[in-house]
């Protein structure tokens, strides 16, 4: 019980003044026409506390049986939006997007590979604990707090991307990575929400590494 | 290649602009429809959608600006229909906006309300109390597995690893776990034992299990499974012995078959509902965002439509407004493009009949007035040409229109007296009332036909008029009237009596003559056969009476000469001559005798040479001077005075000649007979002088003008045009015959 008591404490709270600054200023902007809305919606980042923050710290790249192998690590934190969700059982989706595209002078980049490892994280009121479900392969563990569901999904490890052979490795391909918060998966309303507040937002650099 | 109206093609591109605002306003909001219930669509198409409805937002509100900016312009400029289509333009968004405005409040209302109604606070309280009783009652499973787990890592603590290996199914089973593993260190399998015979790898302990062991040596904890089951996971630490890695015992347990699905539905239930707590919010937000949109681009539509459909309703009438002002400027060509098969269709084409009929009655109207206009200048210019006068007078005896003969005639500018009473116009021209007193007193008898001679004398000149007055003719536009007729015949009267007078002197130059020279021979015959014969006394009586006879028959044949010389008219003879030396000859036979002053004259030296017969003119002199020492004959100091000047008359260049006596002067009564045959005041005279003058100064296109007082004289005045030269001769004779005055 007295992780569980630790574990709830843990649990993502919004503030009231966030709330509040960011309802006032959607009022505002409810006054002016759709393109305004527009402007202020993505000026809306600007008043909140927390944002979010999706960060790739370190991606390696490694042959291995004619696969090239990816090992990942990011680091992630949720705004505050995103975690009120969360604790309100919205389950949301991170996603790893790999592209491989090749370059061309003449034209633009050419795409040969577009993957995604999709990781869904939800929290589970009965337990207090989050879980983190790995959609391609089914794979699911649960944790006791977020920072420890957050650690695990910001780990990729022993990712097979490509085989060797679909890569000619003469400079002209380029591996693009970045980790983002699925604004698809995320449920009808707050799909239409998310695109009007900067909230839902949640998306790293592009990490790009030259195959040689 | 016909030319294209730049109205119509605007009004059609404009139709066209609607209907692909209208499709894309469709398209956008049934799009809007379908993402708003259908979330995997969302991000593929909502960008979309909200381009086509912000553009289609953004062309409906350009087009009504557009429309607006218009209305506004047309209205300040006063645009025929302009403040027909504002108002229209008023009504129809009026009428749309109220019933959209309370639709969308009701329903913005009923969205929020009926999002609310799907919650209820005793379910959420109900749902809170059912995961609080769940997790009560899982936490007391998982303490009781906790302690079964305790047990059995007691019971595993002094064994050593081989036994352990040995003792683990049994204590498996009697713990009723699914699952139990002994870990040395972290990850390091020691002995397991599984339900699951497929199960051969035990589940390792987490970094998470692996710290808290750290910390109070015991983990427990609920954990979901792929299968949607939970069970409880116990780790407990065991302590070190001999040195050695320690010892975790991990245990996990189902919930089993009544716990589990249980558990199960509450947290599926649990997770539902809050996930659809939290979305109220934004699931309103979202639908009144859907609909605000819906609204607004049907407002959009909906006041542009006002626009279009005042337009369409306001055209046919702003079309009307317009032709009927064109209408009113004159533009009787304006033909209004034939409107659709209703009402205001039918209004169009009866504007553009009764246009095609004005226009032809104006046409006629104009082709009249014309018709008229021209019988008018036609009658003007008769009338000014006319030598009779004329005045048209209305009813009420008011000055129509009078010609220029009458002016002359009646020597009054009658034509600026036109609208004026002819009475009063008549108060300050004694000839002119004679004239109105003549119409006034036939008016007061009921003569409206009548023609009469009258005698009227202007600026000492009398003429002789005929007056003739007629009814104009009325009718219900024009009042009718009165027109007078005047007929200058002085000049054929006195040519008439000339005439007369003419032939009065060829018969009496024939009669007389004729037995003058046998009366003259048989006097001359009986004096020279019995003068001689017969005695003193009777010799001396016949020698009397014979003389007598004599003398009287020439005396009677000069009479009878200067009556044929009279009545003859020999041919004229020009010549360029000095007038004042011929005055001066004719002058110098005068001598001064007995009580006679001479002649006097005053000539003017500067008169040029004049182009007139010299014995016509010779004569003239003669006469007027004899006329003058006959009229002054037994006066003392009788004196004679002749007068030469230069004068612009009738815009002709004339020479003036008076010959002015001292004598007794003429009776008022004689001066306008004096110029005529056989009229004389004096005791001896033929009576032929003065007539013969006034027919030799007429003969060359002069005037000749008496002036007389009575005890002071009388002075006549020769007026004659120099014609000098050839071209002037003719000038002269042409102004000369048509300005004589009568004397």
């Amino acid at each position: 019980m007295i992780e569980v008591a630790k574990e709830t404490a843990m649990k993502p709270v919004v503030s009231g003044s966030i709330k509040c600054a960011g309802k006032a200023v959607f009022l505002r902007a409810g006054k002016y026409l759709l393109g305004a809305a527009i402007l202020l919606a993505s000026s809306n980042t600007l008043f909140a506390d927390n944002n979010g923050r999706f960060e790739i710290i370190q991606a390696d790249y490694r042959v291995e049986e004619d696969m090239w192998i990816a090992d990942v690590r990011a680091d992630l934190e949720l705004s505050d939006e995103a975690l009120e969700a969360l604790a309100n059982s919205v389950a949301l989706t991170i996603q790893y997007q790999f592209r491989i595209t090749s370059n061309r002078w003449y034209w633009t980049d050419k795409q040969i590979l577009a993957r995604s490892v999709n990781i869904q994280l939800s929290y589970l009121g009965l337990s207090q604990r989050y879980l983190v479900h790995h959609l391609d392969t089914g794979e699911q563990t649960s944790y006791a707090t977020l920072y420890s569901a957050l650690r695990q999904i910001g780990q990729l490890s022993n990712f097979p991307l490509v085989a060797t052979e679909r890569l000619d490795a003469d400079g002209k391909e380029v591996v693009s990575l970045r980790v983002a918060l699925s604004r698809d998966d995320l449920p009808g309303p707050l799909q239409m929400l998310a695109f009007w507040r900067g909230d839902f937002s949640l998306e790293s650099k592009w990490n790009r590494w030259i195959p040689k | 290649m016909e030319p294209v109206d730049t109205k119509i093609v605007r009004r059609r591109f404009a139709t066209l602009l609607l209907f692909a605002a209208l499709a894309l306003a469709i398209i956008g909001l049934v799009l809007l429809r379908e993402i708003s219930g259908n979330s995997e669509n969302f991000s593929r198409l909502y960008q979309t959608i909200l381009l086509i409805n912000a553009a289609n937002a953004v062309v409906l509100l350009s087009l009504i600006i557009v429309n607006l900016v218009r209305l506004f312009r047309d209205k300040q400029k006063d645009v025929p229909g302009a403040r027909l289509k504002a108002r229209l333009v008023g009504a129809f968004v009026l009428l749309v906006i109220a019933p959209m405005a309370v639709v969308y409040v009701y329903s913005i209302q009923f969205l929020s309300e009926g999002i609310d109604s799907w919650f209820d606070v005793k379910v959420e309280r109900g749902l809170t109390d059912a995961l609080d009783l769940s997790r009560n009652a899982l936490d007391m499973r998982m303490r009781e597995n906790l302690d079964q787990t305790r047990l059995a890592a007691d019971s595993l603590s002094s064994l050593p690893d081989m036994q352990i290996y040995a003792y683990l199914p049994e204590l498996r089973m009697s713990s009723n776990a699914r699952e139990l593993s002994v870990f040395a260190g972290g990850s390091k399998i020691i002995a397991t034992s599984s339900a699951d015979p497929s199960n051969a790898i035990p589940l390792l302990p987490t970094d998470e299990i692996l710290l808290t062991l750290r910390q109070q040596n015991f983990y427990v904890s609920l954990e979901p499974r792929p299968d949607d089951e939970y069970f409880v996971r116990t780790a407990i630490l065991l302590p070190s012995r001999f040195g050695a890695e320690p010892r975790i015992v991990q245990a996990l347990y189902p919930l089993g078959k009544g716990l589990g699905p249980l558990a199960n539905s509450v947290q599926n239930t649990v997770t539902r509902y809050t996930e659809l707590a939290f979305l109220r919010k934004p699931l309103k937000s979202s639908l009144t965002l859907t609909l605000s949109i819906v609204v607004l681009i049907s407002l959009l539509l909906a006041v542009y439509g006002a626009f279009f459909f005042a337009r369409r309703l306001s055209a046919p009438v702003q079309s009307l407004v317009a032709g009927t002002r064109a209408v009113a400027r004159g533009e009787l060509d304006t033909r209004l493009p034939s409107g659709e098969r209703d009402e205001i269709g039918f209004l169009v084409d009866s504007f553009n009949d009764m246009i095609e009929q004005l226009s032809a009655a104006r046409a006629e109207a104009r082709r009249s007035e014309a018709q008229v206009e021209n019988e008018r200048a036609s009658v003007e210019a008769i009338l000014a040409r006319l030598s009779s006068g004329v005045i048209a007078l209305e009813k009420n005896l008011t000055i129509r229109t009078s010609n220029q003969a009458a002016d002359k005639l009646l020597n009054q500018d009658l034509r600026s007296q036109e609208g004026r009473l002819m009475e009063s116009v008549a108060a300050d021209n004694p000839a002119l009332k004679k004239v109105v007193d003549i119409f006034m007193d036939k008016l007061a008898q009921g003569e409206t036909d009548w023609r009469t001679q009258v005698r009227l004398t202007t600026d000492s000149v009398t003429r002789v008029l005929v007056c003739a007055c007629t009814v104009l003719p009325g009718s219900y536009r024009s009042r009718g009237g009165y027109v007078l007729v005047f007929d200058d015949v002085s000049e054929l009267l006195q040519a008439q009596r000339e005439a007369a007078w003419g032939e009065v002197a060829r018969r009496l130059a024939h009669e007389i003559k004729n037995p003058l020279t046998p009366i003259q021979l048989s006097a001359e015959r009986i004096r020279r056969k019995f003068l001689g014969t017969v005695d003193e006394s009777s010799s001396e009586l016949l020698d009397r009476a014979t003389q007598t006879i004599v003398q009287q028959v020439e005396a009677m044949r000069d009479m009878v000469d200067a009556f044929s010389e009279y009545a003859r008219a020999p041919a004229m003879n020009r010549t360029n001559f000095d007038l004042n030396r011929l005055i001066r000859q004719v002058a110098d036979l005068y001598p001064a005798h007995r009580n006679q002053l001479p002649i006097r004259l005053e000539l003017d030296e500067t008169l040029p040479a004049v182009n007139l017969d010299a014995v016509r003119i010779r004569q003239v002199l003669h006469n007027l001077i004899r006329n003058a020492l006959e009229a002054m004959e037994g006066q003392e100091d009788s004196e004679i005075v002749i007068r030469s000047y230069l004068l612009h008359k009738h815009k002709i260049d004339c020479v003036g000649v008076s010959v002015r006596d001292n004598g007794p002067g003429l009776p008022e009564e004689d001066r306008e007979k004096i110029f005529e045959p056989y009229v004389t005041t004096k005791s001896k005279g033929t009576g032929l002088g003065l007539a013969i003058v006034k027919k030799l100064v007429e003969e060359h296109g002069g005037e000749v003008e008496i002036e007389s007082e009575l005890d002071e004289g009388t002075c006549v005045t020769i007026v004659l045009p120099i014609g000098k030269t050839k071209d002037a001769d003719s000038a002269v004779q042409n102004g000369g015959r048509t300005r004589r005055i009568s004397a």
